[in-house]
């Protein structure tokens, strides 16, 4: 067996565990384990990348594994930053904000039923 | 096969090894953060030998820096965004596994939450 051959073999490995990450992709209930697994893919499409500069004898791949590593961060971080923007929009009755909302809202209850005991005196 | 075609035989072999034994523990972990652990440290080795054997095989200068600059590169990011994405996991109430022993963050998170009024 040639030295290229096997270098062919460790890519075709390489593309079943790509599989396997893609049913992580597909299982993963929450969002994050979504990223991972997508972060994990672009990883393995650099180390795809690099084996396939040496079997076809190309340096020039290189680049493009160099630009997959670049992208695949930005991404990656992009998605953290979402998915935690995503959680302003959800209550979260410990903080000040939403504990100040509640005194004012206590307020104006109080307010409110003062002027009905009123009106009823009147 | 020569030696040099041994070494990169070798090296390119034990990175692949890695590549997959990450995406194992990703499949079989039980939760998102045991799961990061194994893709980010696994792939980060992995990629490293790649990339040895990489350049081991040209043995060109130009090569053996762009290697190094993805290496460089990758061991810089990837723990970033392994830990941003692990704060927004917890941060969204992603569940820690149910055989957890401590959640030492608990605390902090939920005091800087009182703090912090934009709660970001």
């Amino acid at each position: 067996m040639s030295y290229t051959n096997v270098i062919w073999i460790l890519l075709a490995v390489l593309g079943v565990g790509a599989l396997g990450a893609l049913a992580s992709l597909i299982r993963g209930p929450h969002l994050t384990e979504r990223v991972i697994s997508l972060d994990l893919m672009a990883t393995m499409a650099v180390a795809a990348v690099a084996l396939l500069a040496m079997a076809k004898g190309q340096p020039v791949y290189l680049d493009v594994a160099l630009v997959i590593a670049l992208v695949a961060f930005v991404g990656s971080v992009a998605y953290a930053r979402y998915a935690e923007a995503g959680r302003a929009s959800r209550p979260r009755p410990e903080t000040v904000s939403s504990r100040d909302r509640g005194q004012n809202q206590a307020q104006d209850q109080a307010r409110i039923e003062a002027r009905e005991e009123g009106g009823a005196d009147a | 096969m020569s030696p040099r075609e041994i070494v990169v035989v070798a090296l390119a072999g034990m990175g692949t090894v890695f590549n997959l034994l990450s995406v194992v523990g990703l499949l079989r972990m039980p939760d998102l953060y045991m799961r990061m652990q194994a893709t980010t440290k696994a792939t980060t080795l992995g990629l490293l030998l790649v990339m040895a054997a990489l350049s081991v095989h040209f043995a060109q200068p130009g090569e053996t820096v762009k290697a190094v600059l993805v290496i460089l590169f990758l061991f810089l990011t990837q723990p970033i965004a392994a830990h941003m994405i692990a704060r927004a996991g917890y941060r969204t109430d992603v569940p820690l596994w149910a055989g957890s022993v401590t959640d030492e963050l608990a605390a902090a998170e939920s005091a800087s939450r009182i703090e912090d009024p934009s709660g970001l």
